[in-house]
């Protein structure tokens, strides 16, 4: 491994090592920021009642949430989106609600630990880094997440769709009960490119969970690559399919940004050292056992030790006293001295430390001998030997 | 003198009980039969009426109202693909649900099983002591 992987990976496990040392702190303000940008950009996005009481809202929420499960932030979007569209039609209002009832019946009531990437999947689509979205949750949460995205796709396109029909909507007094829902509905069930999305996301969410759970050490770089590939074809085909407008340089570009999120994702989660892969069989009275492992990569920690000199006040004396006790051993021929004295200077409790140090120095060098030998006798096993063992 | 053992198996144990206990213990109270029946009886309930609420808003697409009037299309066709939406939402979400509360049941006998298991070392260990 080159200097600049040791340093790469020793990054990793000093930032690793510093936020499970602070997590009480850390997690409460991530969750306290991941709240209060989603729930800011969601009011962006249903912008229709601008009171300022809203914002003071949203920040005591967020302060909220930095202290109870980010899941809880799928019923605050709610409530947030519920109030604005409230403002438009109140039959939107009923269809939204609607819509959020029959998610919560779907996958909520399952598993709500998810729930919240239906609230952070329109924050992604308004920030324009939807292309993220299908790979990196595929490979970190699972084919679970199908729905949740789904429902935060409809969500982002009706609020575009929202956006849309409200100026119409909120001028004419006489349009009836029901027409603005109409309306939006109408919009999003012909709408092509919304159809390509949630057909493109689902299949390649569950095409990087299937390639990530292989039974390879490469399964990862597998899934990511793969995923990406697969999103950018589906999209494209789509797009010529049905002459939809979404440009072919965004896509690729998704890709790329995707791929590099999702491998530096996989390097803090651990990457096994390939070329270190031990492989080894063994049996019992009901199967065999083929196993292949791998290490993960680990850069250990540095002992540094740091021998201080300092000056001191009385080393003049003691330089006079160290050169009159050489002059009595000289004369008495039974002193011994180190060639540069030293020793004499440096106080019995630094010398036992350093001591100390030097033996516990070479006990970790005699251990990672002795690792480093039984790693090769395992390595020079052969799965032949330990059959013709058994036999 | 504070005996590590026995804190650290006592300790193991009040965690399990604080925590995910609480539902498993609660869970392990039907046998996997019952349990599993009352959850897709649950589940069938709530696939139906998310089902009905989706084809319900699609259906406003048909809406016919004062000032504008909906889609027209043959009522035969829109209750057809309102069935087969129906029976597909249905089918999937129960094989989901299947899989997802029979690997819950597992995963609750297996906790249990190493719940037992502490429990059982903690009275070998007061027994074996003689201290309570």
């Amino acid at each position: 491994m080159n200097n600049r992987m040791v340093r790469l990976y020793g990054l990793k496990e000093s930032l690793t090592y510093y936020y499970k040392k602070h997590a009480d702190i850390i997690r409460p303000i991530l969750k306290g920021i991941i709240s209060l940008l989603s729930l800011l950009i969601l009011r962006q996005l249903f912008l229709y009642n601008d009171s300022r009481i809203f914002l003071w809202m949203i920040v005591v929420v967020s302060l909220i949430q930095a202290f109870v499960p980010l899941a809880f932030l799928y019923y605050t979007g709610t409530v947030l989106i519920a109030v604005q569209l409230w403002s438009v039609s109140m039959d939107i209002t009923v269809g939204f609600l609607a819509l959020i009832l029959a998610g919560w019946l779907l996958f909520v009531r399952l598993d709500g630990k998810y729930a919240c990437v239906a609230i952070i999947t329109p924050v992604l689509f308004w920030l324009r880094m939807e292309y993220l979205i299908p790979v990196i949750l595929g490979i970190t949460i699972g084919y679970g997440v199908i729905l949740p995205v789904g429902l935060g796709t409809l969500i982002y396109y009706m609020g575009l769709y929202t956006a849309d029909a409200s100026s119409l909507l909120m001028t004419t007094s006489g349009s009836g009960l029901g027409s603005g829902l109409q309306r939006i509905v109408g919009l999003m069930v012909m709408d092509k490119k919304l159809l390509v999305i949630l057909i493109s996301f689902s299949l390649v969410i569950f095409i990087a969970d299937r390639l990530n759970r292989m039974f390879h050490e490469s399964a990862w770089l597998f899934s990511i690559v793969i995923g990406h590939i697969a999103l950018a074809l589906l999209l494209l085909s789509g797009k010529y399919i049905f002459e939809l407008d979404y440009s072919i340089w965004r896509v690729f570009l998704g890709a790329v940004l995707g791929i590099a999120i999702c491998v530096v994702l996989w390097f803090f989660r651990g990457i096994g050292d390939v070329s270190r892969m031990e492989r080894a069989t063994f049996e019992d009275d009901e199967y065999i056992y083929y196993v292949k492992a791998v290490p993960k990569i680990k850069v250990p920690a540095k002992n540094v030790t740091v021998t201080r000199i300092e000056a001191d006040e009385d080393e003049m004396m003691d330089d006079l006293e160290f050169e009159q006790g050489e002059d009595e051993a000289a004369e008495e021929g039974a002193a011994e001295s180190d060639e540069d004295g030293l020793d004499e200077q440096v106080p019995e409790e630094e010398t036992e430390e350093a001591a100390k140090e030097a033996e516990e120095k070479e006990i970790k060098a005699e251990k990672e001998e002795a690792r480093t030998e039984e790693r090769e006798t395992a390595g020079t096993d052969s799965p032949e030997d330990n059959v013709s063992d058994k036999a | 003198m504070i005996d590590a053992k026995k804190v650290r198996l006592m300790t193991k144990i009040a965690v399990y009980e604080e925590g995910i206990g609480r539902e498993d213990l609660a869970i392990n109270k039907n046998t996997r039969r019952t349990y599993m029946t009352v959850q897709m009886a649950k589940s069938f309930l709530c696939l139906s009426l998310a089902a009905f609420l989706l084809i319900l808003l699609y259906s406003f697409r048909y809406f016919s109202s004062g000032s504008g009037t909906g889609v027209t299309a043959d009522p035969r066709q829109i209750l057809i693909r309102a069935l087969a939406f129906y029976l597909a939402v249905l089918a999937v979400g129960m094989i989901m649900c299947w899989r997802y509360y029979r690997k819950r049941y597992n995963d609750m006998l297996s906790r249990m099983k190493q719940y037992d298991r502490n429990l059982s070392r903690l009275s070998r260990h007061i027994a074996e002591t003689g201290k309570d």
